[in-house]
């Protein structure tokens, strides 16, 4: 037979061609030539000296993470397709894994990608998640780590505290050098604190191949309906009851290992536009994430504005705190007083008018709250005075007199802004009776 | 293949070392049962209650996860493909193992050393590599066997008297370089020597290489040897068998990074391996056009010959999942259906699907002879269906699974939401498992049956009428 003759029948061609020559071809092929091209091109790369070298600590979680199994759910790479660059963040570039051995990028997700997770939680937010992620979030079908805790997750063992070492190096050498870059920018954000502002450019993402962008900037506002709020409730269930608790009482499950705890959102009457912002940037200094970025997150401005609308609706729930049973009755001069006494002890902070803004304020992480836009009630106002909030720079003013802290309490109130919520949502046609409804149980439940 | 050689295969009994592949067998269908129930049922159990043994840390998800597919790869595959080698070479090359002291040891040597693996996965010592995630000294250790392996196997082929080759040496000469080779590259390279992407390079290569250079090329070598031999008939074309083998070992190797598409890999290398990846159509349609062609008017068959079925049940899922690869490898497809379930779905079909089922074929051919006893009927029936509609379950649920969770991530959906949303599927994914794991326990029991059942050998009908 002819291929007899040509060899391809023979034992050694076959070994040697088949065996060794296609092999190694692919090999030099595919594998050493991106291999080289890639080296070729990070050759004086200057982008690379941002890539940090990691901690024996942070070498160690980056063991435990593969131990674990870790990449087999998480990717580390972020695509120029599909959701991945609005989802996860600006799209991986070959020198961000230098000094990787071996690679983790993963070939699946069943949970987020996590190449740029330290830009979305903090450490405290992480050791509740791995100590038990369904006290985050209760459909996640994580793994729940508690070997990695002695009993709680405010007590991470050495392999929880190496793991979350490691995963806070996840996407810091990027920010390093976009920021350096001038394509990452620090933006103080009035109420929220100080903000990585994007890489979007006229509400536009900077990646290649992607052009069907989501407006987050420019989204319309949808209108306060009645499945709004079903929306919303849906969910602040799934994502916010954890922390803020199903009552907005910032009792959730997760809350006590937070620092800062998580805000009693019942306390306070919101601007649905307030709430709006502070799910869209999170708040910086605490586990409050970005819920268009964070990579777990990703709701769109209408689910935003959903759960902005819920969150109002909580208020009803609110209740009296236990240091403030007997308040001295509210008079127009004791709200004069608090004017200047708030001018005195809080305005640095706050700003004149309570709205996040003092000479202070881009200084402190977590920034001062926009008193304006959060209107909290004067009792909950005093209870704060009093005790200070943990892990801000918000200290105890219980040694100024009982009389001038319910004065104060008395004057945050008087610095709400007008809500003008209601009027534009009342404006869509065919609504109004409902929201007034709404507005009214909302009210009769207040007092 | 002549006529007179396909009887001749059928004949030589005592060429082989019949209790050596008869033991190689009972650890590949050990590791096909520990896998399944240790590995991927549990696994698939936590998918819908998290918790389930959630505190003991050798037992969750992740570490478990590798214990599934090492073990799918290096446990049942090698197992059975060594058994399937003792049992063919022997047959092709008219001589008798060179040393079957070398090869027992291996068998033990081997199967202690996927047992370590197992163990020092659920441990957490893992070396990170997608594929190869045992330990770095037990892959040294394992370059052991596959030195053992290519001993006997090349010694085989050496003192042979035989001038032509037939088509499934081809595939098993290969194998034996390619496995070897892979091997070393993947346990060396990615982890220790290419840095941050280009490990993800040699990564890609390696894990397809595993698939298309080991899984693939055993199998079709058993399809190429035992198809002729259960049909007494010669394979269709031998220009087929040529073209489908060496379009093989060319595109095969150049697939892998398509594990990898919009990485950071170099976007000329994805195109290349979309390209390579298409050529696989030829690759497939070419060897299977020549099984089909076999069979052709002995369709008939299937009805009475169990073994028959698992095989040609192997090919068609074969057809299906090289039909898939190519067409899911094409960019356009990548952003919808990379990361999910789909991809799980297609690398069942691969593995359990096409590889495995050929596999049973083996061994549903080969017990009855090497046992001399038959195996039992009702037994046999109902494992190969249980078996194959828990797999066509499986596969579909993970594909539509695989496209949900795509598009609810292509729209803008919170992460959670898809979550939510696959939970009935991943049910339904771990039922479909139980009924596959019932049909290969019950292939377990119908071994031990047959082998247990006091017959004399010698005269037994059913040993007279396979040799017939």
């Amino acid at each position: 037979m002819d291929a007899h003759k040509l060899g391809i029948e023979r034992a050694v061609f076959i070994m040697l061609v088949a065996g060794i020559g296609f092999f190694l071809l692919a090999f030099i092929g595919l594998g050493l030539t991106p291999w080289f091209n890639i080296n070729h091109e990070l050759k004086g790369h200057k982008k690379t000296q941002h890539v940090p070298l990691l901690t024996p600590l942070q070498l160690k979680g980056r063991q435990i993470y593969i131990a674990n199994g870790c990449y087999y759910c998480h990717s580390q790479f972020v695509r120029p397709v599909a959701d991945d660059p609005l989802r996860f963040g600006a799209v991986s570039k070959a020198w961000e894994y230098k000094h990787q051995y071996p690679n983790l990028l993963s070939t699946r997700r069943k949970g987020p990608d996590l190449t740029r997770e330290s830009l979305d939680h903090p450490a405290d937010w992480e050791y509740v998640h791995l100590y038990d992620p369904r006290m985050i979030a209760p459909w996640s079908i994580m793994p729940a780590y508690h070997w990695m805790f002695d009993g709680s997750p405010g007590k991470p063992n050495k392999q929880g505290r190496a793991l979350v070492a490691y995963l806070g190096t996840l996407g810091q050498a990027r920010k390093r050098e976009m920021l350096a870059k001038g394509t990452l920018k620090k933006v103080f954000v009035q109420g929220i604190g100080t903000v990585l502002h994007y890489p979007y450019k006229g509400g536009r993402l900077m990646s290649p191949g992607y052009d069907h962008v989501v407006y987050f900037h420019k989204a319309p506002r949808i209108a306060d309906t009645r499945s709004a709020r079903a929306r919303g409730k849906h969910l602040y269930a799934m994502d916010c009851a954890s922390c803020h608790g199903a009552t907005g009482n910032g009792r959730g499950v997760a809350a006590q290992y937070l620092t800062p705890r998580p805000v009693r959102l019942n306390a306070f009457r919101f601007r649905a536009s307030f709430v709006y912002k502070v799910l869209y940037y999170g708040r910086p200094g605490s586990a409050m994430p970005s819920w268009v970025r964070a990579a777990d997150a990703f709701l769109t401005p209408r689910d935003l504005w959903s759960v902005a609308y819920y969150v109002q609706t909580l208020h009803r729930h609110a209740t009296v705190p236990p240091t403030a049973h007997a308040p001295i009755a509210k008079t127009a001069a004791l709200v004069k007083l608090g004017g200047a006494q708030f001018a005195t002890n809080c305005a640095t902070c706050h700003g004149p008018k309570g709205e996040g803004n003092g000479v202070l304020a881009t200084a402190l992480t977590p920034a001062p709250v926009d008193l304006a836009m959060m209107n909290p009630s004067a009792r909950w106002v005093y209870h704060t005075i009093n005790h200070g909030r943990t892990g801000t720079a918000m200290p105890s003013f219980s040694t100024l007199p009982r009389k001038v802290r319910w004065a104060i309490s008395y004057f945050v109130e008087t610095l709400a802004k007008k809500p003008k919520d209601i009027q534009s949502a009342a404006a869509a046609p065919g609504k109004t009776v409902r929201i007034a409804r709404l507005t009214a149980a909302q009210s009769s439940a207040h007092n | 293949m002549k006529r007179s050689e396909t009887q001749e295969l059928v004949a030589g009994e005592s060429l082989i070392e019949p209790r050596l592949i008869k033991a190689h067998i009972a650890a590949a269908v050990f590791w096909l049962i520990y896998l399944i129930v240790g590995g991927g049922l549990l696994v698939a159990i936590k998918f819908t209650w998290p918790n389930f043994l959630g505190n003991i840390p050798e037992l969750t998800w992740g570490r478990l996860r590798f214990v599934h597919t090492q073990t799918v790869a290096y446990g049942w595959f090698v197992d059975i493909f060594l058994a399937a080698i003792y049992y063919m070479v022997p047959r092709l090359t008219r001589v008798k193992l060179a040393s079957p002291t070398l090869a027992w040891f291996n068998f033990y040597f081997y199967n202690t050393m996927v047992a370590m693996g197992v163990f020092q996965l659920m441990e957490g010592h893992n070396l990170g590599v997608v594929w190869m995630e045992y330990p770095s000294f037990i892959n040294i250790l394992m370059l052991i066997s596959y030195a053992a392996l290519a001993y006997n196997f090349f010694a085989s082929y050496l003192r042979s008297q035989e001038r032509n080759l037939y088509v499934s040496s081809w595939y098993m000469m290969s194998f034996v370089i390619w496995a070897t080779l892979n091997w070393i590259m993947g346990g060396l390279v990615p982890a220790y020597i290419a840095p941050g992407i280009a490990s993800a390079v040699v990564g890609g290569l390696f894990i397809h290489d595993l698939v298309g250079l080991v899984v693939t090329p055993l199998a079709t070598a058993m399809i190429y040897y035992f198809l002729p031999v259960m049909l007494r008939r010669p394979i269709y074309s031998h220009s087929l068998s040529l073209m489908g083998f060496w379009s093989l070992a060319f595109f095969y190797p150049l697939v892998g990074i398509h594990h990898y598409y919009y990485s950071p890999i170099p976007m000329w290398a994805q195109y290349i391996a979309q390209g390579t990846s298409f050529m696989l159509f030829f690759t497939v349609y070419t060897v299977l056009y020549n099984v089909y062609k076999t069979m052709k008017g002995r369709w008939g068959d299937l009805a009475d010959n169990i073994a028959l079925r698992w095989l040609i049940g192997g090919t068609v899922f074969y057809l299906m999942v090289c039909t898939q690869g190519p067409l899911q490898a094409l960019l356009v497809e990548q952003p919808l259906i990379h990361f999910t379930d789909w991809v799980i779905g297609h690398s069942h079909m691969a593995l359990l699907g096409f590889g495995t089922f050929v596999a049973m074929g083996f061994i549903h051919y080969a017990w009855p002879r090497l046992t001399g006893n038959e195996l039992n009927k009702s037994l046999s029936e109902w494992s190969f269906w249980l078996a194959f509609v828990g797999c066509a379950w499986m596969f579909i649920d993970l594909w539509i699974a695989g496209l949900l969770e795509g598009y609810y991530w292509g729209y803008g959906k919170p992460w959670m939401d898809s979550i939510v949303r696959l939970q009935p599927y991943w049910l339904s994914r771990t039922l479909s498992g139980v009924m596959v794991l019932t049909g290969f326990i019950l292939v377990a029991i119908n071994l031990i049956v047959t082998a247990r059942a006091k017959q004399p050998a010698t005269d037994s009908p059913a040993v007279l009428a396979g040799a017939r």
